[in-house]
């Protein structure tokens, strides 16, 4: 009876912790806010949840199938919350004026201005070299080299 | 089946134990129904992945409650196989995002016909198409906040001096374009209505931000933010 009362808790908690994710990932204004609520079930109401199932069923098969699934689920959530975030960090879906700090910007910047500093490099070279001596062999070897810095570009997500 | 020694909490014949399985039940419907409305009117994929990722934990703590209660074992390959489901999901779809993917719904709609009306956005071949977002917040502030929207102007145009984007069109020749002129073969600004009653000035916000943003005043438009929220 009281392994059920407890059992019976746990589920309620995880049910209750599903509805915050949905209500959360509803109601939130941004992806960020949104990952932030919809990751609170995925593994804190499963553990609940498994500890219900094994206080119900108490044998060592579906207990240790739901240790793989927890198990499995928390290796996975984190790579995916990552993944999605990063996704959306660099496809700009994030608002600005929602974040106390964004300790990555720093980094862009950086990234970026070296960058525009290497192509203005290049470009000088390539100047140069024209000036020097001028060539239609030099001229499609630049050629390509311009579009490999134009694939660089498209990658940097800035 | 050895799952039968479970005590079974819902044998559905009256009994506390019937209204309490119930009531869980409710409850997870009503967070799967919420999490699929935020699938159907989530801006963008990512919003609808992480509502995917809401909606199959939902369904996975309601399936292992079922588990507990009627102790049905064999439905815990359905967990794993439901967490690996949404794993891959949400990696495949992140990964194969892109900028173009982004706003799908009402606010993309409303977005885009802004920008037809100056003119600007995506009609010059490589400048990236800024921030849309924050476009958006800026309209949203006009309509709601006028002060916000006098601050987050008044914030670009500190920005406007280093506002110098130099890009490469598909010849290769580098191009320089200040904020203050026009891009060379942008529309004429046909102006239809209100919104694009100024476009140099509405034009503005989303390129600033887009190569350098402060962050100096952003914490004072959190409150508003939230209120202003998603409108729809």
């Amino acid at each position: 009876m009281i392994l059920d009362i407890v059992s019976t808790v746990f589920i309620a908690g995880a049910a209750l912790l599903s509805l915050a994710a949905g209500i959360g990932s509803l109601r939130f204004p941004d992806l960020l806010s949104r990952m932030h609520a919809s990751s609170k079930p995925q593994l804190f109401g499963l553990v609940m949840v498994m500890f219900a199932v094994g206080l119900q069923i108490r044998h060592w098969g579906p207990v240790s199938t739901m240790f793989i699934i927890v198990f499995f689920q928390l290796f996975t959530v984190p790579v995916a919350a990552h993944m999605i975030g990063r996704a959306g960090y660099r496809t700009k879906h994030l608002r600005r004026s929602m974040l106390y700090r964004d300790e990555l910007d720093d980094a862009v910047a950086r990234a970026h201005a070296r960058e525009v500093a290497e192509r203005e490099r290049r470009e000088l070279a390539e100047k140069d070299r024209d000036t020097d001596s001028a060539g239609p062999a030099s001229g499609s070897a630049s050629g390509e080299d311009r579009t490999a810095n134009d694939h660089d570009e498209s990658d940097t997500g800035r | 089946m050895n799952g039968q020694q479970g005590i079974p909490l819902v044998n559905l014949d009256g009994g506390p134990g019937t209204v309490v399985g119930l009531v869980i039940g409710l409850i997870f419907l009503a967070a799967a129904v919420v999490a699929i409305i935020r699938i159907v009117k989530g801006p963008s994929i990512l919003d609808r992945m992480i509502a995917t990722d809401a909606l199959l934990a939902t369904i996975m703590c309601g399936v292992g409650g079922v588990v507990a209660f009627s102790g049905r074992t064999d439905l815990l390959p359905v967990m794993l196989v439901i967490s690996m489901f949404g794993f891959v999901g949400a990696v495949g779809v992140s990964r194969y995002v892109s900028r173009a993917d982004l706003r799908t719904t009402a606010r993309y709609r409303r977005m885009h016909r802004r920008d037809n009306d100056t003119g600007l956005i995506g009609t010059v071949e490589g400048i990236e198409p800024s921030v849309p977002e924050l476009a958006v917040e800026l309209e949203e502030a006009r309509l709601v906040d006028p002060d916000r929207a006098a601050r987050m102007e008044g914030r670009e145009t500190e920005l406007e001096a280093s506002s110098l984007r130099v890009y490469f069109d598909e010849n290769g020749t580098r191009q320089e374009v200040t904020r203050a002129e026009d891009p060379p073969d942008g529309s004429s600004p046909s102006s239809s209505g209100g919104s694009s009653a100024n476009p140099q000035k509405n034009s503005r916000p989303h390129e600033a931000v887009a190569d350098s943003d402060s962050q100096s005043s952003d914490a004072d438009h959190r409150e508003d933010d939230f209120r202003g929220g998603d409108g729809a």
